[in-house]
């Protein structure tokens, strides 16, 4: 029985025009793709999104670089560029809800517990982040991606991504509350 | 021991997609490979084309000037560090790293030195690497960095490896002793090489610092020039060029080749590898005010720069340890010091309700309910506490209008109880609002205090508040409604507001369990005046 042909092989028959081979692609990283989406979209702009991700990655299969087996960075690299694109994109204008109805949309699970502030310190901490240490941290720690696949994703050097983990690392840590979390290991049990 | 990236790990989990978008996506797919070949030239602007890209992956793309026969035999005699420029056939000039640093270094003497509230424009095209599209950007930062405004993806703030730019003078005076500074805080000279960068890209330096730095460039180990290199706009450049080493990227720092003026920077791959970025200025200029892309360099009024320098330490706030984070229901004691005495109240973080002692009695009050009208709001008009603080599914992006005019019409079109709506008063008592109402530091996202600075009439007053403080006010022309917000004279935090005559100045504000509570949550702190106290 032969092995599975891997992600390399199967690009390269989709451009000898293989349709079904880039679909297979698709179908093993899509529940990947689809959570880097939604951690960071949302799941219904993450609906909206895949077939996006999928067209560019479609148009742009000629530059994978063969030598890779697995296309799951660089999915994740064209996952990324979307979702830059359409958060530039959005509209200035989005209908603002007056302050009369301000509760509507939240969440109620953010509301309450320490969990709520640990969270929210931490995201506010990747929010201060610059976008590419943020996307190297988050894939690393999200999606599972070791430091030099996570710089494929964004078309970083090896060595330039370690860099950047290491400042996006030491800025978490700098960042406002840190201190308290890291310090403070029973907030954290709790949360957990 | 728990670290930064246990807790990331914490945040993994994810509701799953649904299993139908699945197929959607694949339907879509398989429908795009049906279409006629010249139809998917569409999603190539879009997503990148294909050869467009692959063409820029490395050095090879660049156009490289044809080096005439006997020039190429100069040089292979030339100084070893050198390359050969023909500036005329008859006079070949051997370009060195230390000729492109005096050179550069000359050039930036002759600059005038700006205000650090200098505002600058700056169109930037970026290229994030393989597949990217060039992506052109543009916005306004000052001189300093402090602050910005506009549509950044990948630019933005420079990594505060440096003193403030204030400080910047306590740098090394001298090239080689500021190369050693460098290479020991940052690790090496491809390190000290991409911190120049940082300085050169993202701030607008004082010329002398401007002239070491280029002369530290050249006396960096590792670093020669090449004359002829392009940039992703299109531009024509001399590099200074870092070398690869075991664990960096090859990195050019790109100026313009007659003005010696910066314009990209750009990194390959280890090895010769396919990654390759590069973020080239394609238009810088020195601005009126943000916004504005008419010249100027009359100095920032006193008004604009209290609002850039609140507006910045909105956005990164100095020496916080244990700033306040809170969801919308979480609540907040604050305690008022006010013209008519002092207060203390609790509200939730989206002020949706408060609660206070009347009369001996914890009082709870929804907004909604009957006994509002009796309580004052400290958010009393304007929009949610979901626009200002931003979505959190989607990392805090901000839903108030990008563009500082239509913020102003926004905030214009709330009644907070201004006499006339003329002179942005209805706009200046809903900021104030914000400010004093809602209880997170994300509204810094949006430019707020950046609005201050240009209202008519606006001007600066340094003041001792109601509680004792000392502080920097700013002051509007305005016959009723919010006439003044006041910032900490040291920190430039915001303090309070005068409405209608009253002052309002807020010494505490801290995240608690709950209405009554006056035990500070351990991670949740909200040091308003850390400085003062």
């Amino acid at each position: 029985m032969t092995p599975d042909p891997d992600d390399a092989e199967l690009i390269a028959r989709s451009l000898g025009g293989d349709e079904d081979a880039f679909v297979e692609v698709v179908r093993r990283h899509e529940a990947a793709v689809g959570a880097y989406l939604a951690r960071r979209a949302g799941r219904d702009l993450a609906e909206d999104l895949l077939s996006e991700v999928w067209v560019a990655a479609l148009t742009s299969r000629a530059t994978y670089d063969r030598s890779f087996p697995d296309a799951r960075p660089w999915l994740l690299g064209v996952a990324h560029n979307t979702l830059r694109r359409h958060w530039r994109s959005r509209p200035a204008e989005e209908p603002i809800a007056d302050v009369t109805d301000m509760a509507r949309g939240w969440d109620p699970w953010t509301a309450v517990d320490s969990r709520v502030d640990a969270e929210s310190v931490l995201r506010h901490a990747l929010a201060l982040l610059r976008p590419r240490q943020r996307e190297i941290v988050t894939l690393v720690a999200w999606e599972d991606l070791t430091v030099a696949d996570a710089g494929r994703a964004l078309g970083m050097p090896a060595g330039t991504a370690r860099r950047c983990l290491h400042e996006a690392r030491m800025a978490l840590r700098k960042a406002p509350g840190m201190a308290a979390l890291l310090t403070g290991q029973d907030t954290v049990k709790e949360a957990n | 021991m728990v670290d930064e990236m246990d807790l990331l790990y914490g945040l993994k989990a994810v509701e799953p997609l649904r299993p139908g978008a699945f197929e959607a996506a694949r339907a879509v797919l398989r429908a795009e490979m049906k279409t006629a070949p010249g139809r998917r030239a569409r999603w190539g602007t879009r997503g990148g084309a294909g050869l467009r890209v692959a063409a820029r992956l490395r050095p090879a793309w660049r156009p490289r000037a044809v080096v005439p026969a006997v020039v190429a035999v100069l040089a292979a005699v030339a100084l070893v560090a050198g390359i050969v420029v023909a500036v005329r056939p008859s006079a070949p000039v051997v370009l060195t790293a230390q000729l492109l640093a005096d050179r550069a270094s000359a050039a930036a003497l002759a600059q005038p030195a700006v205000n650090p509230g200098q505002w600058v424009y700056r169109e930037i095209v970026v290229l994030w690497g393989p597949g990217s599209p060039d992506i052109t950007e543009n916005g306004w930062e000052t001189a300093d960095d402090a602050a910005f405004y506009g549509q950044w993806s990948g630019g933005g703030s420079y990594d505060r490896i440096f003193p403030d730019y204030a400080q910047l003078g306590s740098l090394p005076r001298d090239p080689a002793a500021l190369d050693a500074y460098l290479e020991k805080k940052s690790g090496g000279s491809a390190a000290a090489f991409s911190d120049f960068d940082s300085l050169l890209s993202n701030l607008v330096l004082p010329p002398a610092l401007q002239a070491e730095v280029y002369q530290a460039l050249a006396r960096l180990p590792g670093v020669q020039v090449d004359s002829h290199v392009t940039t992703i706009a299109g531009q024509a450049g001399v590099a200074f060029v870092h070398q690869a080493s075991q664990d960096y990227a090859k990195g050019e720092i790109i100026l313009d080749p007659s003005t010696y003026a910066y314009l990209a920077q750009a990194d390959w791959g280890v090895g010769g590898g396919d990654g390759f970025q590069e973020q080239a200025v394609k238009r810088q200029v020195l601005v009126t005010g943000p916004g504005s892309t008419t010249p100027g360099t009359t100095p920032p009024s006193a008004a604009e720069l209290l609002a850039e320098r609140a507006e910045g330490t909105a956005a990164f706030p100095p020496g916080f340890t244990g700033v306040e984070l809170v969801g919308p229901g979480r609540w907040i004691v604050r305690d008022l010091a006010t013209s008519s005495g002092d207060q203390t109240v609790w509200a939730t973080a989206d002020d949706s309700e408060q609660a206070s002692y009347v009369h001996g009695k914890l009082q709870v009050c929804a907004r909604s309910a009957a006994c509002a009208a009796s309580v004052r709001w400290l958010m009393p008009a304007g929009p949610s506490y979901a626009a200002v603080d931003g979505d959190r599914s989607t990392h805090f992006q901000p839903t108030l209008p990008a563009s500082l005019p239509r913020l102003l019409a926004l905030l214009n079109s709330y009644s907070t109880g201004c006499a006339g709506v003329a002179g942005d008063c209805n706009a200046v008592s809903v900021i104030a609002s914000v400010a004093a109402g809602y209880g997170n530091s994300v509204r810094a996202m949006d430019p707020l205090f950046l609005l201050l600075g240009g209202i008519p009439g606006a001007t600066v007053a340094h003041v001792t508040d109601v509680a004792g403080q000392a502080d920097v006010a700013l002051r509007f022309p305005f016959s009723g409604g919010v006439t003044e917000i006041l910032f900490n004279a040291g920190t430039y935090q915001f303090a309070g507001y005068v409405r209608d005559g009253s002052e309002t100045v807020i010494t505490k504000d801290v995240a608690v369990s709950g209405p009554g509570s006056l035990t500070p949550l351990q991670s949740a702190r909200i040091p308003v005046h850390a400085s003062s106290r």
